[in-house]
């Protein structure tokens, strides 16, 4: 079941400058996508056009229905300043129609396991970008929904966190929640993710399995590391 | 950058640019033709009939109270140093270009004070003047004392602010706001007996020194000076750029925990999204202070205005604060909702409406009751008190229509 396919014809930040070429991917319930590609290649563009952020777009992109709910977790944790985080959860709470009877259990159950529970009444602003990072997967992850889109999600987690994060989103997808992600981290990709998507300057170079990249970058051993750095001097 | 001098003026045009862009987003040419103006140049005949006439405010008003605007005035104020987010890569290491920061700081808060001083005088200058005859001296004295007083209370508070946090900051200014309340009290009994002037203005003189030589010397501050420039510098222009569609950058903070609902208590007992939302909205406003203190800044202006105005216009005026204190308070309500946190979430469109709506009547409702009972106070026509309530319907109807 497709949760979400993305079909860009081009796009970008003004009608001269289009980053995005030809793009056409999707992401199906339990899948982990690991979106990947060095720095400026698209990646993010490509979350902001899934998101209906991009101001210029030509393509379509399709949800499931209209019901369809998407939790954002960005690259940079977006804070309010003078809100607790046991505030800050309750809010997207309410925004995401949690019922409250629901929501305590669930928020504690959170915070826990990311070691935040004792911060709960906090300013988040004042915390260490790391757990801040992890405010931001706990507002994603509290309200449930089919499709992740995280960007960049181990930038600044300890290993701990990593350990968590990955546990949801096991969990998630046993639930049938897909999970388009972001990141640099290609060791940690290769060993989560279901299929992946190497991009460089804003087009598709390859997608599909770990064997399909292989294939496509005649690696037949290599590590999705080799195999990335191979499709894009094969792109040059 | 060559040297401190340069660094200071640039600093110093940078944030006039700023200031003057963001006045120049709000008041374009029509709100200048239409309303600034005309509002300047009833002001100024204004002005002028307090010469001629005395208005019933200088009736009601007794001299020994004038000390209260004084002590109001006094204590606004507080030194900003200019420095910049940025000099945390570098000034940490060359402290001697940070004092010359602090102190070229001073000095331009030392002038600025002054020229604000200078305008206050013109301000009372009918009062004092005109309706209680006092003499130029003693006129000039006074007001000497007023800017030694604010000048002193502005280092102070920088001073104390570098030390306490919180309510413990709050707590420490209460000591020095009495002991300058005394100052102001005592400069306007001297109004009728100006010899001793010299001697106050001697000591004051020598706390000034004092004060500079200690705020000059103190060490790392960096980091608090940066956080105080800040909220300095966005306390007017935060407002005013909502109102443009921008979002302003916060200053950085330092404290964990809020100093209201510091257990993120609730204050609805209902958890509907729409009161949830509204709650959000009200906490993000009460926390900062700077907030709290624009809008009650803002309804003491326009409570002086309605005092000193005819009796005919006070409650045709009071209606009109009405739609001035919605439109005020919305430019919070989009600060909060166009706010990047919240952006993220996908918001019922209804919901925020009567959130919208409930967050703006809140918040309006104090202001007119509290405008008012001055109209009430000050045209004496007790039987109009019963508009007060209408007023407060008023003003929830016109919340409504404003969060839509």
């Amino acid at each position: 079941m497709d949760l979400v396919q993305v079909e860009i014809e081009s796009g970008g930040y003004s009608q001269k400058d289009q980053i995005l070429k030809d793009i056409s991917f999707t992401v199906k319930a339990g899948e982990l996508v690991g979106l990947i590609g060095p720095n400026g290649a698209g990646k993010s563009t490509i979350l902001k056009a899934i998101m209906g952020q991009l101001p210029f777009l030509k393509g379509n992109i399709q949800f499931q229905s209209q019901d369809t709910h998407y939790a954002y977790i960005p690259e940079q944790p977006v804070l309010y300043d003078n809100l607790t985080l046991w505030e800050l959860l309750e809010f997207a709470a309410a925004v995401g129609k949690i019922n409250p009877g629901v929501f305590g259990p669930r928020a504690l159950e959170l915070l826990e396991l990311f070691r935040l529970d004792k911060e709960k009444h906090k300013l988040p602003v004042t915390f260490s970008k790391g757990m801040q990072q992890k405010v931001m997967l706990i507002l994603g992850f509290l309200l449930r929904p089919s499709l992740y889109i995280v960007d960049e999600p181990f930038l600044g987690l300890d290993p701990h966190g990593v350990r968590d994060f990955l546990q949801l989103i096991n969990e998630g997808r046993k639930d049938g929640a897909g999970i388009l992600m972001t990141t640099h981290s290609l060791d940690t990709a290769e060993k989560i993710c279901t299929s992946f998507i190497l991009i460089n300057e804003g087009r598709i170079i390859s997608q599909g399995n770990l064997e399909e990249i292989r294939k496509t970058s005649q690696l037949p051993d290599g590590s999705l590391f080799d195999c990335f750095i191979k499709l894009v001097e094969m792109q040059r | 950058m060559k040297n401190i001098h340069l660094l200071f003026w640039q600093r110093l045009r940078s944030n006039w640019k700023f200031q003057y862009s963001v006045i120049n987003m709000v008041i374009d040419w029509v709100v200048a033709l239409y309303i600034v103006i005309p509002g300047l140049a009833l002001f100024l005949h204004t002005y002028r009939g307090w010469w001629l006439e005395p208005p019933s405010l200088f009736y009601f008003l007794p001299l020994e109270s004038f000390w209260l605007i004084l002590v109001f005035y006094c204590w606004s104020g507080i030194l900003r140093v200019y420095v910049e987010e940025g000099d945390q890569l570098f000034l940490y290491q060359y402290t001697s270009w940070h004092r010359g920061l602090v102190i070229y700081s001073i000095i331009y808060n030392i002038l600025s004070n002054l020229i604000l001083t200078v305008i206050l005088a013109f301000l009372a200058a009918p009062f004092l003047l005109g309706f209680h005859g006092t003499s130029i001296s003693a006129f000039q004295w006074l007001f000497l004392i007023v800017f030694l007083v604010r000048v002193i209370a502005s280092l102070i508070r920088q001073c104390l602010h570098h030390r306490f946090e919180g309510w413990r900051y709050i707590l420490a200014q209460i000591p020095f706001l009495a002991v300058f309340t005394r100052i102001l009290v005592l400069a306007l009994d001297l109004l009728y007996n100006p010899e001793p002037y010299i001697l106050l203005t001697i000591v004051l003189g020598a706390v000034l020194i004092f004060l500079i030589f200690y705020r000059t010397t103190l060490k790392r501050t960096l980091l608090k000076d940066i956080y105080l420039a800040q909220t300095d510098k966005m306390k007017f222009a935060n407002v005013l750029l909502m109102y443009s569609g921008n979002y302003a950058k916060k200053p950085i903070r330092l404290r964990k925990r809020p100093w209201l609902f510091g257990k993120s208590g609730k204050i609805f007992k209902t958890r509907t999204p729409e009161k949830i939302l509204t709650e959000m909205g009200l906490k993000a406003f009460l926390r900062h202070r700077s907030n709290l203190f624009l809008y009650f800044q803002a309804i003491s202006i326009y409570g002086l205005f309605l005092s000193v105005i005819p009796a005919r216009w006070q409650w045709i005026l009071w209606v009109v604060s009405i739609f001035f204190l919605s439109s005020l308070v919305k430019l919070y309500w989009l600060d909060w909702i166009k706010s990047p946190f919240v952006s993220l979430f996908n918001i019922d469109k209804d919901n925020k409406a009567k959130a919208g709506g409930q967050f703006i009547f809140y918040l309006i409702t104090p202001g007119i009751i509290i405008l008012g009972l001055v109209a009430l106070l000050f045209s004496q026509q007790w039987f109009l008190g019963f508009l007060i309530p209408v007023g407060v319907y008023i003003g929830k109807g016109t919340a409504k229509k404003m969060a839509i």
